[in-house]
């Protein structure tokens, strides 16, 4: 096998990777604040590849198309938050799990509704259109656009969470959601706006897969059983264990896909299990 | 009266804790609650604050009944919880544990609290769970202060700390009388609860049994003997 292929396709895995570990980032927050499993999170990818094509179809902005499909995303899920989710908190597991998974069904029903049972297929702006060619490597623009994004908003969330007031009050909350509310701060509010910034980054990550992996309704249901992977992988109790995971995912796939293409996803089941027989906390939790 | 607590119960599921506790706090004084283990002094400053609500009775502050509001509500109104398990943020540095409690009304900011702990100030970029047990004392009582209290609930800040650091927590909190604070201490140390407070209340299975002054309480082996097991 080239070297050049190797290398593309190592590219092509970051890439990938980014998608994941801005997916699973957002669902690795609702996780620890939440002690939720979003199981309407591969919904609100789906919504957010959506949006990038109704919106880039009607006024061809992408950037436009991209904001709308973060803030409708994160809209939808201050909705499911606010109506559903917090009736919920502290309930059993089934019960949560039967409420998102709903959700996720009559989004994704919505979605065949508005915009028919056939895929879409959007392509990147002209300005992301073709490939670097260098030594033999082919490297399409957009996804070195999805790797740059990817990073920038991975590095945006950490200074969010690490660098500023209502970052270290989500990391207190997660720790000890009733002190937090002894100190005077509305948790429930908290609770609202950390559910829907953990949607929004799926409608974001949903948008930005759009012109790679094309749109169809059921496009979430195959990311959120990554994301929940990559989440396991990286371990429950680590914020940040989802990035590292999600990289280590897409670059495995892309790289397994080369000698073994049938076997890509499976193998990544089959890692996870030997991962938690290994490390049960996952590779970056602690306990 | 800035606190009454008007005949509250409270219950833990079915299990039945507090029956009809009452007492009140003036301002600027320091009242202390004392009693033996289980008898139900962290469940009433609980249910003041509104983390563990009273099912019966009311809790008046400043004229208000605030019992059945949520407990960030009542924090927001004036009044500070420093739990016994003091509840430091350990992954939040000793900063970010203060600021993300103040209040900009506070007459304590962050960094009067950090002149006022120089030890805190020398910490500042310290993780919460690096602290030892004295300074994470110290820590959430400044914790409780940037929220610009008009009532501070105290829960057993002696607990676990050495005799020379328990000092040391015994002279910022006259410091804090002597600022017209007004307190509500939970203090199984009765030396210490009895040399601070204006008032002492004795609980035994969540009810108020006995209300004193504090040098009658000195003065009385009987009570003290009986409901606190203190040698007289
Ligand atoms: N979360 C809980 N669930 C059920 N029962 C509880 C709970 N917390 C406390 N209790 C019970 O309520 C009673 C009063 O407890 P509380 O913690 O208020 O006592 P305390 O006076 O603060 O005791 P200590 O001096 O040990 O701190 C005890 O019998 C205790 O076992
Ligand atoms: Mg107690």
């Amino acid at each position: 096998m080239p070297l050049s292929l190797l290398v593309s396709q190592l590219l092509n895995g970051i890439a990938v990777g980014m998608l994941y570990a801005v997916a699973a980032l957002g669902l690795s927050i609702i996780k620890g604040l939440l002690n939720i499993p979003n199981f309407a999170h591969g919904a609100f990818y789906a919504v957010g590849a959506y949006l990038l094509y109704a919106v880039v179809s009607a006024t061809e902005s992408f950037w436009l198309g991209l904001v709308v499909a973060t803030v409708v995303a994160g809209g939808l899920g201050v909705l499911v938050e606010w109506f559903g989710v917090r009736r919920l908190y502290g309930g059993a597991y089934l019960f949560q799990l039967l409420l998102l998974f709903g959700v996720s069904l009559v989004v994704t029903e919505l979605l065949i509704v508005l915009w028919g049972p056939e895929g879409k297929s959007l392509s990147p702006p002209d300005f992301l259109q073709g490939a670097l060619i260098f030594s033999g490597i082919f490297y399409p623009k957009y996804l070195l656009f999805t790797t740059v994004a990817g990073a920038v908003i991975i590095v945006a969330v950490w200074l969010l969470i690490e660098r500023t007031r209502y970052g270290a009050i989500i990391r207190a909350g997660i720790e000890k959601t009733e002190m937090v509310s002894a100190l005077g701060i509305n948790i429930e509010v908290l609770f609202t706006l950390a559910f829907a910034f953990g949607a929004g980054l799926a409608g974001l990550a949903g948008a930005l897969a759009a012109p790679i992996v094309g749109i169809t309704a059921t496009m979430g249901i195959d990311m959120l059983a990554m994301a929940f992977v990559v989440l396991v992988i990286g371990g429950l109790g680590s914020l940040y264990g989802a990035v590292f995971a999600g990289l280590l995912v897409g670059i495995t796939q892309s790289l397994v896909a080369l000698y073994w293409p049938s076997a890509s996803t499976i193998l990544i089941y089959v890692a996870m299990v030997l991962i938690l027989l290994w490390r049960p906390q996952g590779l970056l939790g602690e306990r | 009266m800035l606190l009454d607590v008007r005949d509250i119960h409270t219950f833990y599921g079915l299990s039945h804790v507090l029956h009809g506790v009452s007492l009140s706090v003036a301002e600027g004084r320091v009242v202390a609650l004392v009693g033996r283990n289980g008898a139900g002094k962290t469940t009433t400053l609980r249910s003041i604050v509104g983390l563990t609500p009273p099912a019966e009775g009311s809790v008046v502050f400043e004229g208000e009944t605030i019992s059945g509001r949520k407990a960030y509500r009542n924090a927001r109104s004036g009044i500070a919880y420093v739990p016994e398990t003091r509840d430091v943020f350990s992954l939040l540095t000793v900063e970010e544990n203060l600021r993300i409690a103040e209040d900009a009304a506070s007459p304590w900011d962050v960094e009067r609290v950090m002149r006022w702990f120089p030890a805190l100030a020398d910490l500042r970029d310290r993780k919460g769970s690096q602290l030892s047990g004295g300074q994470q004392q110290m820590m959430v009582i400044g914790r409780a202060l940037v929220t610009g209290p008009r009532l501070l609930l105290l829960d057993e800040p002696s607990q676990g700390l050495a005799p020379v650091i328990v000092n040391d927590v015994l002279a910022m909190l006259k410091d804090l009388k002597t600022e017209g604070l007004s307190v509500l201490l939970v203090e199984q140390n009765i030396r210490m609860a009895l040399e601070l407070a204006d008032d002492v209340y004795v609980m035994e299975h969540g009810a108020i049994v006995h209300h004193a002054a504090p040098d009658a309480l000195a003065k009385d082996p009987a009570v003290l003997e009986r409901y606190l097991g203190v040698a007289a």
